[in-house]
């Protein structure tokens, strides 16, 4: 899944410590959802999005190739 | 931190009796058979609440291994009681291995990585899933290295330690592994 997170991040000056404590998680943690080799739970996804003022879907980006025609397809159906 | 679960057995005095008596009444050879198999059961309890916690409570719980301790309250290096058994863990298997169980070696090596202090950190999410991949590469690490153990012919301490340390060295590399997971840039700013 694609993120905005380093961007967002850098926009308010924050360091990935910074943030990390802002969110009560591990800058390991941080780093690994900036990076895409990890993809946050729900909870934190909404706490990430609560601390940036954002929704989950200004902040996360989901790359799957079929998941817009799937939804096509469903809602043509 | 009253709802953090925390896992902890206290059986130092006790076992400090028992091995006085063993010492006394049939020597250092019969003493460091007791000590090792008391470890050997002291990790089998520690890797059975391993995989208990990262898999029923991944969130606020505290597990310690390779040096590294994993809670939310900071505490640089494994309290003394934890020191004190894995060096008569460590000492006992360094005496075995001089004694007729050459393999047990490998168990004094991962003690004596479990001695060392590690950054201290907290336990989140991210951690827990990264704990829970590695209790299964370890699971399999210690399986392989116990059947090992086995085909070269090894005592039953020796398959018993063998198995163990490995599951301990694997989960001590991904611990290692994690802590260092960082970019050149991680930390910065603007990147």
């Amino acid at each position: 899944m694609k993120n905005h997170l380093r961007v967002l991040r850098a926009e308010r000056g924050w360091s990935q410590a910074d943030l990390a404590e802002r969110l009560g998680v591990s800058r390991q943690t941080v780093n690994a959802i900036e990076t895409g080799k990890y993809d946050p739970s729900l909870p934190l996804a909404f706490k990430i999005a609560r601390v940036f003022g954002l929704t989950i879907e200004d902040i996360f980006e989901d790359e799957s190739p079929t998941s817009k025609p799937e939804v096509q397809r469903v809602r043509s159906t | 931190m009253s709802d953090q679960p925390r896992f902890g057995i206290n059986l130092e005095f006790p076992l400090i009796l028992i091995i006085a008596l063993i010492v006394w009444q049939h020597g250092g050879y019969t003493t460091a058979l007791f000590v090792a198999w008391t470890m050997v059961v002291i990790l089998l309890i520690a890797s059975t609440l391993l995989t208990y916690v990262t898999s029923t409570q991944p969130h606020n719980s505290s597990v310690q291994i390779g040096g590294v301790k994993i809670e939310s309250r900071i505490s640089p290096l494994p309290s003394r009681r934890s020191l004190l058994t894995l060096m008569a863990g460590a000492l006992a298997f360094l005496y075995l291995s001089w004694n007729g169980h050459p393999l047990v070696w490998v168990g004094v090596v991962a003690l004596v990585i479990e001695l060392l202090p590690g950054a201290p950190s907290i336990w989140d999410e991210y951690l827990a899933d990264v704990l829970r991949r590695a209790t299964v590469q370890a699971g399999f690490a210690g399986m392989l290295a116990a059947i090992a153990g086995a085909i070269l012919g090894g005592s039953g301490l020796e398959v018993a330690v063998l198995g163990l340390s490995l599951y301990l060295l694997t989960l001590q590399f991904y611990l290692y592994r994690w802590q260092r997971s960082e970019v050149p840039s991680g930390d910065a700013i603007d990147s």
